[in-house]
C-alpha cells in the first residue's frame, strides 16, 4: 500500500475512538450542571461547567480527588456512579485504540518515508543515491565520505543493514530508508527527479535488481549518470543498452589486471594502485608465466580463460560444479591428473569461499611454491586467506566499490590507464618511478578543477597572467623544495586529455587535474592556489607591491 | 444512500442549527442565550470534526479547517464565558463578547454546510 493512503487511513481510524471519548465526556458534564447539589452552608447549588468538566476529568482518567468543591448530593452521586462507568471503559477503549494505530506497521513506515523523503528534499549540494548497503557499498561510502564531494543517500531492503549504517554516525548525515530500491516511488522519495541528483549507484548481486533500478531511474531522469554493477551471470551488455553510463564489471576487472600483470608487472601495479592498492612492486606483482591451474566455473571462468589464451598461457581448466565439489576438498589425486606438480600458478575461482580456501590448501599441500591467486567473495574471510600465505586477493566487493568511487570522484583515472595500457615498459618503470621518488610509496590519488571553488587564486590569476604546472610544483618557495605532487593527467574543457603533462604545459580555467600526491604536499599546493599573494610570489618570485611607502619613490 | 454521508451530514447541519439556536437573540441579554444551547453546539461541532477527519479530497479539508475555525471560535467563547465567572460578574458587555465569538463560530459553520451541500449535490450518483 502506498505510504500517503496509509496516513489517511490512520485518520479514519481514529474517528470512532475520538466521537466515543467526545460523547462520553459531554454528557456526564451536562448531567452534572442541572442536578442539584448542596453547598458548605446548606443552600441549593449547582455546579458550574467548569466544576463539571474538572470532575469528569479526574473521574475519567481514574485519578479520583474525590468530591470537589462540597460533597455531593445523593442525585449528583448518582450521576457520578454513571459517569464512572460510562467515561473509564470509553477513556480506555479510545487510548487503547489510539495507541494500537500508532504502532501500526503501515502507520510508522508511512512516518518514516515521509521524514526520509524530507530529508532528501532539503539536501541542497549535489547527492548520490546507492542502492544497498551491501559490503561494497559500505566501502564506496566510507570514500565518498573522505571526499565530501558529494551528500549520499542509501536505500536498502534489509533494516539491520540500515540500522548499521545509522550507528556508523557519518558526517554529513546520510538519510537511509528501509525500502524496495526498485519501485518507482521509493526512487521518487529518494530524488531521483531532483537536479541535485547526479549519480545513482546500485550494487546488489541480483542482475535482475540491477536492471530494474537502471532502467526506473532512467526513464524517471534523462540526465542522471547511471552506475550499475554487472552480477555474476551475464555481462553488462543489456545493462549499457538501457542506458546505464557505467557497468562495473568485476570479472572483467580482475581479467584487465591479470592481462596487465602478465604483461608488465609496472603495468599492474600502477593499475592495482589505481584501483586502491600500494604503489610498490614486490615478487608477488610477477606472474609466474609456465603452467596454469584454473579452477572456476561459468563467466568468471570465461573471463579469465579469454585473458590467458590472449596471453599464449598454457593452462588446465578445472569446471568447478556440485558434483566436483566433494573431490575438491578431499581428493588430491584429482589435482595430480591436473598437472599441478607442473603447474606453476593456481587461480581458485569459485564463487563460493569455502571451496577456493580448499583448493589453495590442497594446491599448497602438493606444491609448496606453487603461485596463487584466489578471489574472495566474503570480506569477513580476509584473515583465512592472508593466513594462507596467497600471493594475489582480488576481493570482489573491494574491487566494485573502487571502480564505482573512481567513475564518481576521480574519472580521469581510467584515461589514465587507457593511456598507460600502450606505454613501453622502459616508459612504465620511469613513470612509476617518477611517482614513487617524487611522492611515496602509498600516495594520494585525487582529482581537482581549476574552477573559482576549488582553486579560486588561481582561476582569477589565470584570466590575465598565463601560468605552467612547473611554476606551481618546482621550487615554489625558492628553497629548493619541490612540491611532492606528480600531476597524472590533465583534462581540458573541451574533453582533450594529455597524459603525464610535463612542466611547461599552460593551465587553464576549467581544467582537471589527476593527482599523486601527499597530504601535507597537497595542503601546500592548495593554500598556494587558494591565496592570491602567495600565489603571486610563487610566479613572479617576489612579493606584489600593495602600496608604495612614501620614503621609496619610485 | 450512504450511511456514513447521512451520519456526518446529520452531525455537520446540527452543528449548524444549534449554533444558530445559541446565537439568536439580543447580543448582550443573558437570558436569550442558553449555556447548554452553548456546550451542545461545541460537542456536536467536535464529533462534526472528528468526522471529516481523514477525507482525502480537496473539499474534504476544506471542510476540515471551517470545523476548526468553529471550534476555536465557540471554545473562546465558552471559556470567556467561564472565566468572567470564576473571577468578576457578568455584564452585558462582556456577554457580547461570548455571542460575537459564537457568530463568528456561526459564520464557519455556513460555510461549512453550504460546501458539504455543494459538494453533495455535485456528485451524479
Amino acid at each position: 500500500m502506498n505510504n500517503e493512503s496509509s496516513i489517511w487511513l490512520f485518520l479514519r481510524k481514529m474517528r470512532a475512538p475520538l466521537i466515543v471519548l467526545n460523547i462520553a465526556h459531554a454528557l456526564p458534564v451536562i448531567l452534572l450542571t442541572i442536578v442539584p447539589g448542596i453547598d458548605a452552608q446548606g443552600n441549593p447549588a449547582h455546579l458550574s461547567f467548569f466544576d463539571a468538566m474538572y470532575i469528569v476529568a479526574y473521574t475519567a482518567t481514574t485519578i479520583g480527588f474525590g468530591e470537589i468543591p462540597y460533597p455531593f448530593s445523593y442525585p449528583q452521586r448518582i450521576v457520578v456512579f454513571l459517569t464512572i462507568y460510562a467515561t473509564v471503559p470509553a477513556w480506555l477503549y479510545a487510548l487503547g485504540s489510539i495507541i494500537a494505530l500508532l504502532q501500526d506497521k503501515m502507520f510508522i513506515y508511512a512516518l518514516k518515508m515521509n521524514a526520509f523523503r524530507r530529508k532528501v528534499r532539503h539536501l541542497s549540494q549535489d547527492f548520490i543515491i546507492i542502492c544497498g548497503y551491501t559490503d561494497a557499498g559500505k566501502l564506496l561510502i566510507d570514500r565518498l565520505t573522505s571526499d565530501n564531494l558529494y551528500r549520499i543517500v542509501v536505500i536498502d531492503k534489509n533494516i539491520e543493514k540500515i540500522e548499521s549504517l545509522q550507528s556508523e554516525l557519518y558526517m554529513p548525515s546520510i538519510p537511509a530508508i528501509v525500502a524496495d530500491a526498485s519501485m518507482t516511488d521509493v526512487l521518487k522519495s529518494s530524488g531521483v527527479q531532483s537536479p541535485n541528483c547526479k549519480f545513482i549507484v546500485t550494487l546488489f548481486d541480483d542482475d535482475q535488481l540491477n536492471l530494474k533500478i537502471s532502467v526506473r531511474a532512467r526513464i524517471l531522469n534523462e540526465n542522471l549518470e547511471i552506475i550499475a554493477r554487472s552480477g555474476v551471470k551475464h555481462g553488462g551488455e543489456n545493462l549499457t543498452n538501457i542506458g546505464v553510463n557505467h557497468v562495473i564489471d568485476i570479472f572483467s576487472i580482475i581479467a584487465q589486471r591479470i592481462d596487465f600483470a602478465l604483461k608488465s608487472p609496472y603495468l599492474f601495479n600502477l593499475l592495482s594502485w589505481v584501483q586502491g592498492g600500494n604503489l610498490h612492486v614486490s615478487k608477488s606483482d610477477v606472474l609466474p608465466t609456465g603452467k596454469y591451474i584454473v579452477c572456476s566455473r561459468g563467466r568468471f571462468g570465461k573471463t579469465i580463460q579469454n585473458t590467458l589464451d590472449k596471453n599464449g598461457i598454457d593452462y588446465t581448466y578445472l569446471d568447478i560444479n556440485k558434483e566436483i565439489h566433494e573431490k575438491v576438498s578431499s581428493d588430491q589425486d584429482f589435482f595430480l591428473e591436473a598437472g599441478i606438480l607442473g603447474a606453476s600458478c593456481i587461480i581458485a575461482g569459485t564463487n563460493d569461499d569455502a571451496i577456493n580456501l580448499s583448493i589453495i590448501a590442497t594446491a599448497r599441500a602438493l606444491n609448496p611454491t606453487i603461485f596463487a591467486i584466489v578471489r574472495e567473495n566474503e570480506l569477513e574471510e580476509r584473515s583465512l586467506f592472508s593466513h594462507l600465505r596467497v600471493d594475489k586477493i582480488f576481493v570482489l566487493d573491494q574491487i566494485a566499490a573502487l571502480d564505482g568511487y573512481n567513475y564518481i570522484d576521480r574519472p580521469m583515472t581510467f584515461n589514465f590507464i587507457e593511456g598507460i595500457a600502450h606505454f613501453d615498459k622502459e616508459k612504465l618503470v620511469n613513470t612509476l618511478l617518477s611517482i614513487t621518488d617524487k611522492v611515496n610509496k602509498r600516495p594520494g590519488l585525487l582529482e581537482m578543477a581549476i574552477n573559482k571553488n576549488t582553486m579560486y587564486a588561481l582561476s582569477q590569476f589565470l584570466a590575465h597572467t598565463p601560468v605552467t604546472l612547473g611554476q606551481l610544483l618546482n621550487n615554489p618557495y625558492r628553497d629548493g623544495q619541490d612540491l611532492e605532487i606528480v600531476i597524472l593527467g590533465l583534462m581540458r574543457n573541451k574533453g582533450e586529455f594529455i597524459l603525464l603533462p610535463d612542466d611547461s604545459t599552460a593551465l587553464h580555467d576549467g581544467d582537471h587535474l589527476l593527482f599523486a600526491t601527499t597530504k601535507p604536499s597537497l595542503a601546500h599546493f592548495k593554500t598556494i592556489v587558494n591565496h592570491y599573494y602567495e600565489l603571486y610570489y610563487v610566479i613572479h618570485d617576489k612579493e606584489e607591491k600593495r602600496f608604495n611607502l612614501p620614503w621609496k619613490r619610485v | 444512500m450512504n450511511s456514513e454521508k447521512v451520519i456526518s451530514g446529520f452531525f455537520i447541519i446540527l452543528a449548524l442549527t444549534l449554533n444558530f439556536g445559541f446565537v439568536i437573540g439580543d447580543i448582550d441579554v443573558i437570558a436569550y442565550h442558553s449555556v447548554y444551547e452553548l456546550v451542545a453546539a461545541i460537542v456536536v461541532n467536535l464529533i462534526a470534526t472528528i468526522m471529516k477527519l481523514g477525507d482525502k479530497t480537496q473539499t474534504g479539508s476544506v471542510l476540515l479547517a471551517t470545523s476548526f475555525v468553529a471550534d476555536l471560535q465557540l471554545i473562546a467563547a465558552a471559556s470567556v464565558w467561564g472565566i468572567v465567572n470564576m473571577t468578576s460578574i457578568m455584564t452585558p458587555e462582556l456577554f457580547t463578547i461570548v455571542v460575537s465569538l459564537a457568530a463568528g463560530a456561526l459564520v464557519a459553520n455556513v460555510i461549512s454546510v453550504s460546501l458539504f451541500v455543494g459538494e453533495t449535490l455535485l456528485l451524479k450518483r
